[in-house]
């Protein structure tokens, strides 16, 4: 992979955000992910997940957190994303989730790793190349 | 510098880490990458990691030293680089990358060095 494509410029390969501020589950899924070829970001926190795009970092996916230290809850990041970058896609993860602002998809914690990680990849795939053909 | 294949990166700056874990895994090593103390501390201490360098801001660990020293108090065999600057940083993950695991180099490290100050720049204008 040419460093152009490491970070801002429209990667070739599938690209997830994930937002995970308890650093072991974010490593676990995010080398899952890896293993199937995605390149993942990884955000500890929703303020800095939001850093990361609104610095024009790029994403097929956002797979998000939702309770997390910080000025945002993963909620609250999806909605926000939802209305900057509305292609963008945001999956929120959560053992128990009330937040009615975001009617967007939500994963309940615990989920299976491998499956969760395939259908992710799958996901930020199709989105990839959308994203390439816009 | 032995080959060692896990390297857990500390870095506050997302804009900072990915590219240098990126970097870091294109030269073959495993990264697990830490934004905060607490973060690396937590990681240190899952033994399943096989953490076997740890490369830290030393601004993101409040101060590197301490987590020098407390990786020394937890008698844990990693070995504790400290940057002082991110210029600092690409070019220990340069000198990993020299030594590492994998024989095809990406790229020279300058360039990753040149791509986060990109991302930066652009950052600093967006927030004007």
């Amino acid at each position: 992979m040419p460093l152009s494509e490491a970070s801002a410029a429209p990667a070739s390969e599938p690209r997830i955000l994930v937002v995970e501020d308890e650093p072991l589950i974010r490593f676990a899924i995010a080398e899952a992910l890896r293993e199937l070829d995605v390149c993942v970001v990884e955000a500890a926190t929703a303020d800095e997940a939001w850093g990361y795009l609104a610095s024009g970092g790029q994403a097929d996916l956002v797979f998000t957190d939702h309770l997390m230290p910080g000025s945002m809850t993963g909620g609250q990041l999806a909605v926000r994303i939802s209305q900057q970058y509305p292609a963008l896609k945001v999956i929120v993860v959560s053992a128990y989730f009330n937040d009615r602002g975001w009617s967007g998809r939500v994963v309940r914690k615990p989920y299976k790793l491998q499956e969760t990680a395939v259908e992710l990849a799958e996901l930020a795939a199709q989105s990839n190349r959308n994203r390439i053909e816009r | 510098m032995s080959a060692s294949a896990v390297v857990l990166l500390v870095e506050g700056d997302i804009a900072i880490r990915h590219p240098l874990a990126e970097y870091l895994r294109e030269c073959g090593f495993t990264v697990f990458e830490a934004a905060n103390g607490d973060e690396a501390m937590h990681a240190l201490q899952t033994p399943e990691l096989q953490i076997e360098v740890v490369l830290a801001d030393m601004m993101t660990t409040g101060s590197g030293f301490g987590l020098r020293q407390w990786v020394r108090t937890q008698s844990l065999a990693v070995e504790v680089i400290l940057a002082g600057s991110v210029e600092k940083a690409v070019d220990h993950a340069g000198g990993l990358c020299h030594e590492g695991p994998a024989l095809a180099k990406p790229y020279q490290h300058h360039l990753v060095l040149d791509h986060i100050r990109q991302v930066l720049a652009r950052r600093e204008r967006g927030q004007r």
